[in-house]
């Protein structure tokens, strides 16, 4: 089948679909009649909400909408059924539908004291909605569910049963949510879609109602027919030939009805509602790799290893991909058919494999037509451990204990299903009753789990095997008594091409009580978590270059008092987080005595390079050397990246990058520079560095030279510098100046660039302490300075 | 001298990081801790002796849960035992006379 699969991918024209299951053929039903399903996929929809209410604005897009109060009054304890019949709802979700105003953009008219304030969308790309919906196609589940993402933490899953009260109508109780269930405090959804042959056109609307809270309206266009994308890579070990199909009616022993098909395993996941892709690498997987030698056994160690090397998608991370090996013999002998062995390392459920030299290819004495009957078992032996991939238990396994870890929803065991998950010789009647009975699909509460439970559950290198369901979200108090603010010190948080992005932490008490808190809470970096996204991209976490290892410090935190510090974001040890043009945003979540405070996202936006010679330095200059220097005030070991701010400095003058460029040189050159010197040359052999004739050396300061090129990033463009550095950095880089400049006998020079620090810092409205402590240095300086006049 | 005969015992679900001891006929045969079933094929350990045809009693003890069970078995064949380890602790077992198949 795999063949026929290739045949038929052959008459597409991209790689991409070239590897694509073919379509899923509709259910046969007599007579035949076209159908437009609308199960499938959706995607939020991003609307613009008008706050202004009636009278309607003019002109006005047509057609006018009639002014009158919205249909859904959320009155706690009322049952939908009674208040509403499928009339009304028809009727009146038309009315409440959105609308297209001339630019394209949708927009919605409603009485705004009916909608939860969450219905603007601020960060669109940030806050994003999909909804499953279940109510027809392949064994429909009646259930439709929903996945709410807001910045990097806030997250919901619910999942609600359906009944449908029109043709195009359903409604619904939600039972089940998982994650911050305060992004959807209603239980109670009410569905209405439109048809349209067009899967353009196809579009979902969907209100959340009840439980006393203002009724939530969400609009979702189609996007696939299925529910998640998947990828399967079937390698094999030389001389295998893989089962991956089964002809549907070549075993007599079938049930009666079964339409006769060429079943492959991609259209298994087809129906149970995966966009199935196959691998275009596969690999033949030579045998040696197992024990090292010609044993045909393998290990499941020996499989791992051989995953990560012959699959051409492996990653330590979770994604929607399966490796499959078709192999000879596990090491337990033929009694083993097939295993999904990865449960090894951090990212389970990645790999399966299938074993041809076991009681899987044996038929059964008698049986009519054993090379079918081998067939099937290959074929179900596949489907069987790939649904273990998916975090799928055996039938029999489903209502286990809370010690077997805890099961997403209770869940009842099925020790008769006819699903892939059982073992056909362990139901009643044996291996000839389960298959005379077995149409080639899983039970409707596998079909719930893999359709509609959370993702990382069901996504391989999720949730771990049988280990699932320790929620991801944030352990964040109902009612926080620290809040975390992030900030940057300028007009508009937009960042030339290469500027480092430095931004701020604000940690205040926000009880009635003083709270003691580590001083240094905010510098530890394995207290913070600090994310950065960029537009259309992954989210990235920052891990940084170095974990400093500070004595907590108490202080005692009163009632509105905040903690300071600063933090570059651009970069880490993983690499630069901000180096594109485009929109990001930066979360941090600060953990704190088994709690976590996260701040609120913060946006920004990057431009592009605003010359041909910027692009080229940006190659240079986003490298790990240059990441370090920035991170650690500078270098004189790093060559290649304090080169690279050399040429910053000369040619990108008046950009902000070079203000950055500056101060890390020249704070490398106005100190003594200790290096370890090896004249011996570098050793492969690990080896003290005495044996090999190293010394430190001390590099000599040039000050003058450091203090000149300090000037340039902190003093002659004062307010640049500022917005750049953020006033935390600027003031502790400018009071370092200042001491050094002071401690060169020029204390009139210290004196001006503190009184133009004061004057700036009180222009941006900086809190009372850190005037305080300005006019005190100038103070301190100016008695050094009159000191010297006398 | 009395016929023997293979016996294999399956400890197969339930058992979550158990010390087993199994004593065959009161003599102790095959002991390990941390049994654990994999869950995806259902199966914690195998262990495989060989014993006179006839009767034979199997001891399944549970040290950490001060739980004993026996299992008597009339032993003609080769013998395969699959023993399951339920919720309250208890024992049931299975027999047959070929191997158990897992996937």
């Amino acid at each position: 089948m795999k063949k026929t699969e290739t045949k038929q991918d052959q008459t597409t024209q991209s790689s991409e679909v070239d590897h694509r299951i073919d379509m899923e053929e509709m259910v046969p039903y007599l007579p035949m009649r076209p159908r437009i399903t609308v199960s499938g996929l959706y995607k939020g929809v991003r609307r613009i909400i008008t706050r202004i209410p009636f009278p309607i604005p003019r002109p006005f897009p047509l057609p006018t909408p009639i002014p009158r109060q919205p249909y859904t009054t959320a009155i706690p304890g009322m049952q939908l059924n009674q208040e509403l019949d499928d009339t009304d709802l028809d009727t009146d979700l038309d009315i409440n539908d959105g609308i297209e105003d001339e630019t394209g953009m949708e927009m919605e008219y409603a009485n705004t004291t009916q909608m939860a304030d969450d219905q603007i969308f601020r960060l669109p790309w940030l806050e994003n909605e999909e909804l499953r919906l279940d109510v027809d196609d392949r064994y429909p589940q009646n259930v439709a569910s929903g996945t709410i993402r807001r910045g990097f933490r806030n997250r919901l899953h619910w999942i609600a049963n359906l009944h449908r009260t029109s043709r195009n109508v359903w409604i619904g109780q939600i039972w089940h949510k998982d994650g911050n269930t305060r992004m959807l405090p209603q239980n109670t959804i009410v569905v209405k879609v439109t048809r349209s042959w067009l899967p353009s056109q196809k579009k979902v609307r969907v209100e959340f109602r009840g439980s006393g809270q203002p009724t939530r309206v969400r609009h979702f266009n189609f996007v696939s027919r299925y529910f998640h994308k998947v990828e399967f890579e079937y390698d094999h070990v030389v001389g295998i030939t893989p089962v991956t199909s089964h002809q549907t009616h070549s075993h007599p022993n079938r049930p009666a009805n079964i339409p006769s098909r060429d079943l492959s395993i991609g259209k298994v996941y087809q129906r149970a509602g995966f966009d199935v892709s196959l691998s275009p690498n596969p690999s033949q997987v030579p045998l040696a790799i197992a024990g090292q030698n010609t044993n045909p056994n393998w290990s499941d160690s020996e499989m791992h290893d051989a995953m990560q090397t012959y699959w051409s998608r492996f990653q330590n991370t979770s994604q929607w991909a399966m490796w499959v090996l078709f192999a000879n013999q596990h090491e337990m002998g033929s009694g083993l058919g097939g295993i999904m062995f990865d449960d090894i390392g951090p990212n389970h459920r990645q790999g399966t494999s299938l074993f041809y030299d076991s009681f899987i290819s044996n038929a059964p004495p008698g049986d009519t037509h054993p090379a079918a009957w081998v067939n099937r078992m290959r074929f179900w032996t596949a489907v069987h451990e790939m649904g273990h991939g998916f975090n799928l238990a055996h039938s029999w396994q489903k209502q286990h204990p809370t010690s077997w870890g805890t099961p997403w929803i209770p869940l009842s065991n099925e020790p008769e299903a006819r699903s892939f998950m059982n073992y056909p010789y362990n139901v009643s009647g044996g291996q000839t009753a389960f298959f005379s009975d077995f149409q080639f699909r899983f039970s409707n509460n596998e079909l719930l789990f893999l359709r509609h439970a959370p993702e990382r559950f069901v996504k391989m290198g999720g949730a771990n095997w049988f280990d699932n369901h320790g929620f991801e979200g944030a352990n964040v108090e109902e009612t926080p008594t620290l809040r975390l603010e992030t900030r940057v010190n300028r007009d508009t948080p937009v960042y030339e091409f290469l500027e480092p992005v430095n931004i701020e932490l604000k940690l205040t008490n926000t009880s009635d009580r003083t709270q003691l808190v580590d001083q240094n809470i905010l510098e530890r970096s394995d207290h913070l978590t600090v994310v950065t996204k960029r537009e259309n991209d992954e989210a990235k976490q920052m891990t940084p270059f170095a974990q400093y290892c500070l004595e907590p410090k108490l202080v005692a935190l009163e009632p509105g008092q905040s903690l300071y510090s600063s933090m570059l974001v651009s970069v880490g040890s993983g690499g630069w987080n901000i180096d594109e043009a485009g929109r990001y945003v930066v979360q941090i979540c600060l953990h704190h005595e088994e709690k976590d405070i996260v701040s609120q996202p913060m946006l920004m936006t990057v431009r592009p390079a605003n010359s041909f010679d910027e692009q080229v330095l940006a190659q240079d200059f986003f490298s790990e050397d240059v990441g370090r220097i920035l991170t650690f005030g500078g270098s004189r070991v790093l060559e290649s990246g304090i080169n690279t701010l050399k040429t910053i400095t000369k040619q990108l003058k008046g950009q902000r990058v070079s203000l950055h460029a500056n101060l890390v040189l020249g704070n490398t050159m106005t100190r003594n520079y200790k290096m370890l010197n090896l004249d011996g040359g570098m050793n492969d052999i690990l080896a003290k560095a005495t044996s090999l004739g190293g010394v430190i050396k001390i590099t000599e300061a040039k000050v003058d030279k450091g203090l000149k090129t300090l000037t340039t990033a902190l003093d002659n463009k004062a307010d640049q510098a500022i917005d750049t550095f953020g006033h935390i950095k600027f003031k502790t880089m400018t009071d370092q100046y200042t001491d050094l400049v002071n401690s060169q006998g020029d204390a009139g020079k210290a004196v001006k660039v503190q009184e133009t620090l004061l004057n700036t810092m009180a222009k941006r409205n900086v809190v009372e302490p850190v005037l305080t402590d300005i006019k005190s240095r100038i103070k301190t300086y100016g008695k050094k300075m009159k000191k010297a006049t006398n | 001298m009395a016929e023997t005969v293979n016996l294999q015992l399956d400890l197969q679900e339930g058992f979550d990081d158990d010390t087993i001891v199994i004593l065959i006929d009161g003599k102790e045969a095959w002991r390990k801790k941390g049994v654990k079933t994999r869950y995806q094929i259902g199966l914690a350990e195998s262990f495989s002796t060989t014993v006179p045809t006839g009767t034979v009693k199997i001891t399944i003890e549970q040290p950490d849960r001060h739980q004993s069970q026996n299992i008597i078995l009339q032993v003609d064949v080769q013998t395969y035992v699959g023993v399951v380890r339920n919720d309250d602790g208890s024992i049931t077992h299975l027999e047959q006379n070929h191997p158990f198949h897992y996937m």
